[in-house]
This record gives C-alpha cells, structure tokens and sequence, in this order.
C-alpha cells in the first residue's frame, strides 16, 4: 500500500508473477501502474505490504535484488554526450556479472547507432537503449514502465519484438502500459489496474471471454437512432454508442449482423460503415470501470 | 571497495568524457578566465611601460636640433612626435604651438618642448671657445601637471638627456652618475595582482556551476532515479563528480598560469604544489556551495540563475580584477570578507611573494570555514530525487 496524505495511490493490491512470462499491468494514467511498479523497483517504499522477488526480500536484500534486476524507467535520462556503447558500457561496471556491450547492443537493435552519442537517437531508439540499459547485468527479472508510450507506430512495432525476443530468452518481464493492443500482444497475463486497484488478473483471452460476448458489431447510423431500439436484436448482450459510432455486443455476430440490416432504412435511420470486430481488453475496462482507457 | 573505485573512476571517465564533448563547458571553464586575463593583461598590465610621448616644436631646424631629437627618441619607452613646419604644411609657430597644447591637455603628450631658433648657433659658440657668452639655449618645456605623473617622469627624462649634451659640448666628464640596477618585482604590475585572482575566480566558478548544473540536470533528466537501482554506490557517484571537476581545474589552472608566465612575464616565486593545495581547498569550498544551490534549485535554468547570483557578484567583489584596498570604504568590509578574496589573497601571496601555508593560514582558514559551513548548508538541503 502506498499513501501520499490523503490519497491512497496503491491499495491493498497483490500480484504473482510466474517465472519467464511477461506480466502486464495495464490501466488509465494514474491508475497507480508507476507506483506499483517503483515499489517494486526499489525507487519508493510501500506504506504496508511486503514485496519478493526471486524469493528475496525486497526490504531486507535490497543489494541483491539490484544485482538480478533490470529496470527501465518512464522518463529515461542517460548522462548526455556519451554515446549508446560508452552508456552501456558506463552501467555494466555497476554489476558484479555483466554482459558484454556488444551483446546488449545487438538485443535491441541499436548496432548501427553504437557510436553516436545519445543526443542523436531518435525516440524509439532511444527507448531501446533505455531497455538496453536494463539488459547490461544479464538480469533475470525485467521492469519496463510504459516502455512504447509516446513512440510512433513503427518504432512500437520493433520495440514489441525486441520484448518478445527477451521472453524466448527466458526473462521474466513485468511491464506497464495504457495500450491495449500492447497488453493482447505481448502479455501472457495482464491484471486491469483502476483507482489504485486491480480490477481483473488474467490471460487476455481469458479476460476478454468474461465479456460473454466474443464480438462486437459497430457501425454509425445516418438519421435519428434510440440506441434502446437495438437492444432488442438477437444475440445482442450490451449496446454501447458514443461519439456517434454504435457498438453492438454480441454472442451471435451473425445473427444479429442479420436483423440489423434488415432494420437499417425501415425506421427512419440507416446502418451505414459497418464492422465486425473481435472483442478487446479495452471493452473488459470499459465493462469494468465504466471509462475507457484513453480519456 | 574495489567496486566502488572501479564505479568511481569508471563515472569519472564517463563525466570527463561528457565535459570535453560540451563546447559551451569548455568556453567558460577554459577560455573565459584566459580571454579576461589577455584583455585586462594587454589594456593595464603594463601600466608603467607605456610610451611616454614627448611633443617637439623645432624652429631651429638644424643638424643639432635633430640630434638632440634624436638622443630623445632613443630612449626605451620613448616616443617623439613631431610638430615641425614643414610636416605640417608651413603652418605658423602659433598654429603649431596651439596643436601641441590641446594634445597635452588631452593627455596624448606627457610633454612638449619648444627647441628655439639659433639652439645650433648657441652650442656651436659654446664648443668653439668654451665660454658662456651668448648665455644658455632656452628649451621651453610644457607638461600636464594631472595625477598621472608622466608629465614629471617625462621632464626628469629631458633634464638627464640635457645634462648629457651640456656635458658633450664642454668636453667634460661628469662627476657623479647614478648606477641603475633592474630590480624584478614580482607585485607591482596589474597582470601579477590579476593572476591569482583569475586562478581563484575559475576555481569559484568551476566548482559551483559545474557542480550545480550538472546536479541539477542529473536530478531533473531522472539520472539520479535510473542510477538507484543499479548497485552504484551514490558515494562513489559524488566522489567521481568531484574528481573530474577538481581535475578540469587542474587544466585550466596550467593554461592560466601557462599564459601569464609566457606571455606576460609573471615571475612565480612560490611552491607550485602548495598552489595546487589551495586551488583544491578552493575547489573543495565552492564545490560545496554547488551542491547547496543544486539542492535548492528544482531546474537547470534556476540552478544556473542562483549561482550566478552568488558566482557574480563575488567576481567583482573578490579581488579578482580590483584590489579591495581600491575600493569604496564602505563595500571594503564586504569585499574583504568573501571567500573569493580569501582564496585570491592567498593564491597571491604564495604565487608572488613565496609565502610558506604557515603564512598564509589566515586566509586559507577562512576559506576552510566557508567550505565547512557551505558543507553544512548543503547536508541540510541535499537531496537525491
């Protein structure tokens, strides 16, 4: 637990992570994911509550524990004007077992920028080498704080391969994030973070298969639609409309897609863009919390 | 513990590494003290080897008028200028008369003399029978009485340079001569006060930006969080940051010195390796106060604003570029009593005068002081995150 005055940040929240998985938290910001995870890294201490990792004590073996983890934290700074090799160099020599640069340069991708200084990277780049930095000690445990926010596209694309390969190489990785796709992806087991609280903890297909609804019809209508007008519809458990798009919850895509073409143009008002998708995380949060993630 | 060296030296590299990479670092750690020094070295420096200029109005004209001109003009740190008829296109006496006098009341001459008409004649009669029948030639001679002396140095040159051709033309020898011995003095010149003091003003400015603003920017970029979970000792972190610094004024301590010994000839006298202990002293002292003003600053920009607003005022205040015995009375308490005077007079005394540590404890003491109190202050305040 972990309380600043009034506000309790993190409350009464227990996780387990199994070895070599990578475990997602994912929620809102200020869902108290950093917190969690600083508590964790060492970086803050808990007001209750005890943490282990590996089987050691994270407030009586603080030494250890540093020597077995890597951490990436979500504002990463390096000392400037060194280049990518000399950084990773610099934090290998804090470890009593390290890997060799190169070998930390190559998993994550930065062999053709070794040699520039950090203040020519780009954003992606220089979130690879901030996950390179947690890499120098050859850690068994991984931290990665929201390692693709604020990346484009591609450069998240080639950071969730970088993650990936760390799991075939038998990290354990305990990540956060407010991107859902990036939880489905990469995480084995994702616990739905809210208000300081973990709201659900589970695979994301089991998560998403405790909507009962593996599927959801969306579409926008042209005229005026009472959103009540399609509760009715066969197979169809929650009707969810903002920002004008539709979103039909169903156990029946087929059935219900159906009756709502059918409908469409009888009752003063059309059916028209419709799409057919797979239920996702961020309809869990949505059923959960009654908020989207983004907002 | 052979961790913690191996961390230590290994940031320390890193760091040096970094600040030989900032150009904008290198400017103001390296350059800056020397530009003032060769700026202020070449305008005062040499206040007393200026050229005295000494204005001329010949209305003789003749071989002999030129000669003594000449004997004039030889002299070191000398400088005839002339005011002669023909030069100045035929102009009158009067015109020329008053040319020479505005440039004296300027301040561009220290003197100028009138050689009159008939000088030639007058030493001609003289060597031909040795006696005094016309009377003396008359050297009219004009000089500034201001409070820069020149015009009497400048009369006392023409009298010996007189007292010369009186000799020559009576074919006597003279009796009694000075004997002048150069004497070395290693305190008297503006660019022997004003180096020391650079000396110290560097190792202020050094220890206090360089240990605010790189602090501060560790702190504010996160660096300071991410080196928390690694098994770095924070000790060793501070240490490294210390050294490099400590190291980076040892540089420019030999370039400052280097200048003033090869390009303004100042004679150091005292022992270089207690030098390089009161530049550490020094650097030990403002480090301190950086640590202090980057624990009370949140951002670089005001970690960079409060030390200038301890850094400079003590600049001009602390004997660097003006002796505080120059200054008004009532500031003259202040002055003396900053640290950065301390460490200029102390520097100045081993430097110039090769004064032993037992003579300077007094200042160095002082300095000491401020740096434990700046040590105190910064415990206080200190913080990581």
């Amino acid at each position: 637990m972990k309380r600043y005055g009034e506000l309790t940040a993190v409350n009464g929240i227990s996780l387990s992570v199994e070895e070599k998985q990578i475990f997602g938290i994912l929620g809102p910001n200020g869902a108290g994911k950093t917190t969690t995870l600083e508590i964790v890294e060492g970086i803050r201490d808990s007001d209750e509550g005890e943490v282990k990792i590996l089987g050691l004590d994270r407030a009586m073996k603080k030494k250890e524990i540093k020597e077995i983890i890597g951490v990436q934290l979500q504002s990463t700074a390096t000392p400037d004007r060194l280049t990518v090799r000399e950084t990773i160099e610099l934090f290998g020599t804090f470890y009593e077992h390290r890997l060799p640069a190169d070998k930390v340069i190559e998993q994550v991708q930065l062999e053709q920028k070794a040699d520039s200084r950090i203040e020519e990277l780009s954003g992606g780049q220089a979130q690879r080498l901030a996950i390179g930095l947690a890499l120098v000690n050859d850690p068994k445990v991984i931290f990665l704080d929201e390692p693709t926010t604020g990346l484009d596209p591609a450069a998240r694309r080639n950071l969730w391969e970088v993650i990936e390969n760390l799991r075939k190489a038998g990290k354990t990785i305990v990540l956060t994030t407010h991107y859902m796709e990036e939880a489905e992806r990469l995480c084995d087991i994702v616990a739905i973070m809210d208000q300081g609280k973990i709201v659900a903890q589970d695979t994301p297909p089991n998560l998403i298969k405790t909507l009962g609804e593996s599927q959801a019809i969306e579409f926008v209508a042209s005229g005026t639609l009472e959103p009540s007008e399609l509760e009715g519809l066969p197979g169809v458990t929650r009707v969810v409309s903002s920002e004008g798009v539709h979103s039909l919850f169903t156990t029946d895509a087929t059935a219900t897609l159906h009756a709502l073409v059918e409908r469409s143009g009888r009752n003063g008002w059309k059916a028209e863009d419709i799409k057919i998708r797979q239920a996702t995380l961020e309809d869990v949060f949505v059923r959960l919390t009654g908020r989207r993630l983004r907002e | 513990m052979n961790k913690w060296l191996e961390n230590a030296s290994a940031f320390a590299k890193a760091d040096f590494k970094a600040f030989f990479r900032d150009r904008q670092a290198m400017f103001w750690t390296f350059f800056f003290p020397i530009m003032f020094m060769v700026l202020l070295g070449v305008v005062f420096g040499n206040a007393q080897v200026i050229d005295l200029k000494i204005g001329v109005i010949d209305e003789d004209g003749t071989g002999a008028s030129l000669a003594l001109a000449d004997q004039i003009d030889g002299l070191e740190n000398v400088k005839i200028v002339w005011y002669n008829g023909t030069e100045g296109g035929g102009t009158s006496f009067e015109a020329r008369n008053a040319s020479a006098r505005t440039a004296l009341e300027k301040g561009d001459l220290a003197v100028y003399m009138i050689i009159p008409a008939g000088y030639n004649r007058t030493l001609a009669s003289h060597s031909a029978n040795g006696t005094n029948a016309t009377g003396p030639a008359l050297l009219t001679v004009y000089y500034a009485n201001d409070n820069t002396g020149n015009g009497r140095v400048a009369l006392t040159i023409l009298a010996q340079v007189i007292g010369q051709v009186n000799f020559a033309v009576l074919n006597e020898q003279p009796v009694v001569v000075a004997n002048p011995q150069e004497v070395t003095v290693s305190r008297g010149r503006y660019i022997d006060y004003l180096v020391p003091g650079i000396l110290a003003m560097n190792t202020m400015f050094s220890g206090i930006f360089s240990i605010a603003v790189v602090m501060t920017t560790m702190r504010q970029k996160g660096i300071l969080r991410r080196l928390k979970v690694t098994p770095v000792a924070k000790s060793a972190i501070l240490a490294a940051l210390i050294t490099t610094r400590m190291l980076i004024i040892f540089v420019s301590m030999g370039l400052i010195l280097a200048v003033g010994v090869l390009a303004f000839g100042v004679d150091l006298q005292g022992n270089l390796v207690l030098l390089i202990l009161l530049v550490v002293i020094g650097s030990l002292t403002f480090t301190t106060f950086g640590f202090a003003v980057s624990a009370y600053a949140k951002t670089v920009e005001s970690a960079e604003s409060i030390a200038n607003t301890v850094a400079m005022p003590m600049m001009f205040l602390g004997d660097v570029f003006l002796p505080v015995a120059n200054m008004p009375a009532f500031i003259q308490p202040v002055a003396a009593a900053l640290p950065l005077s301390y460490l200029g007079t102390a520097l100045r005394d081993v430097a110039l005068e090769g004064k032993g540590l037992l003579e300077v404890l007094l200042p160095v003491g002082a300095v000491v002081l401020y740096g434990i109190i700046g040590f105190l202050i910064a415990m206080k305040l200190f913080r990581w995150e």
